[in-house]
């Protein structure tokens, strides 16, 4: 029963999820590229501060300066969150067992984590993950902050790691090996399919953040008049 | 007068308003390109309040309102709903968000609480610019009906009015004030400084904040004594004279009229550059506007800054060092600083004349807005807000700096630290612009004009 179920998770549902991962990101992608290109070219001052957007791009996308020139501002809050990133993206990738079947699935291998590597990502994913949990639901003002996703997405993220970890470890394991791996591909499929439609695409537009922030204040010249047209205030006095 | 919101707004519309809203929403997601920064912004923001520590206001009264991710949430919300598939699916499945007045009027209420300065751009791991949603809310809400009337007024008089100019200051009384001007510097350094009005030809014209003629004559004739010191070619337009653009603060459609102004005149008058005085709004206003309604081929713009400091540099002003003693400071406009525009040219020129200047931290494009940011300092009515919430934070900074003068190249600035400066006991302090300064240093290299005023002091 559990068996079938779990082919059932591991093939089609499996294969499903990805498509849709793959074409709601690469939707994303065409949108966003579309976006930009058509504000650029409407744009009537094109000069982009290439360099500083280059620079302040890879900034955040490898935020280490965070910890440290900056850190008066919400430093352990930034340490545990680079972590749980960190943890987040190169678990998955660099996992042996996961290689496997990336091999069998598509040919494609690169080297991996030892065994012992990845039980200490996964467990470091796992309690910065649950301190950022922590952090949001005690924090008063971040429990306000947050939708419904912010309180979702989380568990949702940790509920492989944790699932992983104790299938690879039969001895820690409450329960059979089969029923883990069931909850582990489960909530794996859950994540692929949620990425392109919640916060999670944001590991998609994050390279694009700061050149999206910039071309808003690149406009067309006649912006300003042919919103007055459209709303019939062209003439109206202020 | 009563108002339902803390500043006051002239009557407007009641009728349709969130109908309204959205038309004007509308218009300008097609008409501008803030459509795919809305866009990226609903999807990625990820809620994680790290903005907060940013922000200078929510520092002091702590209220999750002022949290900048909270204020851009009350915008995004908006175009989630109204302006997305997933909105629209959303609001078919369940009852999802709708926008009412009730919701118009806390948007009037909360987006002027912001002051736009967009330091909390440097916290957001996301890279949100809360100051650009706040700037887009204004503009749907200017177009609803709702701006507080101070703005209004002053733009109505610049726009329409018979004086071109937001203090309303007509032409003869400007001409009156530069003589009244050319009269102190000659009594004060005897110096024969003109301030040339409708110079064709001229190579920069003038726009400093208007109200500087009424309320900084120090740093005007700052200005002029460097033009006349570098022999600088300059006019002030006797068309249109005024820098001040609060077009930027709430219409991107009257920030484009507004431009168009500057450049008329500097069209008439066959100059090339645009010279915007001491004023942060107004630099940024026309940095930022010229050459975006006008191409590329508009003509540049500079800020007297900039001028002042390329011929420090180039040699051809010279300032005596250590002519001011007295322990100052420089505060950073944010419209002039948060890019990285101009934050050393100043520091630069203060530290040639000056023995004692000490930096806040932090500075440069990371400062704390001085609290009148985005036309707020213009609402009197809500001035226990501004120098409360939004200037404690400034002044603990300016006192941990035990400064005498405060340098703040900015009108709104200097009106705004001066109220902070009074309301929140710091005494002795004195905000002052550059070019008061400058002028007090400048080594004019006539020493006959000086003996001509020896000579006139003992007649």
């Amino acid at each position: 029963m559990i068996e079938s179920q779990l082919a059932w998770a591991r093939g089609p549902l499996f294969v499903f999820s990805f498509i849709i991962m793959v074409l709601g990101i690469a939707r994303l992608i065409v949108l966003t590229d579309i976006n930009i290109v058509r504000s650029i070219y409407r744009a009537s001052d094109k000069r982009l501060p290439i360099k500083t957007l280059m620079v302040t791009t890879l900034r955040w996308l490898f935020p280490f300066r965070q910890v440290t020139k900056q850190s008066q501002n919400r430093l352990w809050y930034s340490i545990v969150s680079i972590l749980f990133h960190a943890g987040l993206i190169l678990t998955p990738l660099f996992l042996g067992a996961h290689l496997l079947l990336w091999k069998r699935g598509t040919g494609i291998s690169w080297p991996g984590l030892p065994n012992s590597g990845a039980d200490i990502l996964a467990l470091l994913t796992v309690v910065t993950g649950l301190l950022l949990i922590i952090g949001r639901v005690t924090n008063p003002f971040s429990r306000k902050l947050s939708r419904f996703q912010d309180f979702f997405l989380p568990p949702l993220l940790l509920v492989p790691f944790i699932s992983g970890f104790l299938a690879m470890h039969p001895l820690l394991n409450p329960l059979s090996y089969q029923l883990m791996m069931l909850f582990h591909v489960l909530s794996g499929d859950a994540i692929l399919m949620l990425i392109p439609f919640t916060k999670m695409s944001h590991f998609i537009l994050l390279p694009a953040s700061q050149l999206i922030s910039e071309i808003g204040w690149h406009f067309p010249a006649d912006m300003g008049e042919n919103v007055g047209i459209t709303l019939h205030k062209e003439t109206e006095r202020i | 007068m009563k108002s339902q919101y803390s500043y006051y707004v002239e009557p407007f519309e009641l009728k349709d308003r969130a109908r309204r809203f959205l038309d004007a929403f509308a218009a300008i997601i097609k008409h501008s390109n803030y459509g795919p920064v809305l866009d990226a912004y609903s999807r990625m923001t990820a809620k994680c309040s790290r903005c907060s520590a940013a922000c200078p206001i929510y520092l002091t009264t702590n209220n999750i309102k002022d949290v900048p991710c909270w204020r851009s949430e009350l915008i995004l919300r908006v175009y989630r709903r109204y302006f997305t598939i997933s909105g629209m699916i959303k609001t078919r499945l369940w009852s999802n968000f709708t926008l009412t007045d009730d919701y118009i009027d806390q948007l009037a209420e909360e987006l002027y609480h912001c002051t736009a300065c967009r330091r909390c751009k440097f916290f957001c791991p996301m890279g949100i610019d809360h100051g650009m949603i706040t700037h887009i809310g204004r503009w749907a809400l200017a177009e609803t009906g709702i701006v507080p009337k101070a703005l209004v007024v002053a733009t109505r008089e610049q726009l329409e009015g018979k004086t071109h100019n937001t203090s309303a200051i007509p032409l003869p009384a400007l001409q009156d004030t530069c003589e009244f001007l050319e009269g102190e510097i000659m009594e004060k350094y005897g110096q024969s400084v003109k301030f040339p009005v409708d110079k064709e030809g001229a190579e920069m014209v003038f726009f400093p904040a208007v109200s500087d003629y009424l309320l900084e004559p120090d740093t005007l004739m700052g200005n002029a004594a460097v033009m006349q010191a570098t022999g600088g070619s300059w006019t002030i337009g006797s068309k249109y004279y005024d820098g001040i653009n609060y077009g930027l603060f709430y219409s991107d459609r009257l920030w484009d009229r507004i431009v168009r102004m500057e450049v008329a005149e500097v069209t008439r008058l066959k100059s090339k550059i645009v010279l915007i005085g001491e004023c942060g709004h107004a630099s940024r206003s026309a940095k930022v506007g010229i050459p975006n309604f006008f191409g590329p081929d508009a003509p540049p713009v500079m800020n007297i800054m900039e001028y002042t400091f390329k011929m420090l540099e180039t040699g051809r002003l010279k300032l005596r060092a250590n002519i001011i003693k007295d322990k100052i400071t420089y505060h950073d406009p944010c419209n002039i600083a948060r890019s990285g525009w101009i934050v050393n040219q100043p520091r630069e020129i203060l530290r040639a004349i000056s023995s004692d200047f000490v930096e806040m931290t932090p500075n440069g494009p990371m400062n704390y807005c001085c609290g009148g940011g985005s036309g707020t300092v213009s609402i009197d009515e809500i001035r226990k807000w501004r120098t409360g919430p939004g200037g404690k934070v400034k002044a603990q900074q300016i006192k941990e700096t035990g400064a005498k003068y405060v340098v703040a190249p900015c009108a709104n600035c200097k009106k705004q630290l001066r109220e902070v400066i009074e309301d929140n006991g710091l005494e002795g302090v004195e905000v002052i612009g550059l070019h008061d300064l400058v002028i007090k240093a400048i080594d004019f290299g006539t020493p006959q004009k000086n003996e001509d005023k020896i000579r006139k002091e003992k007649v």
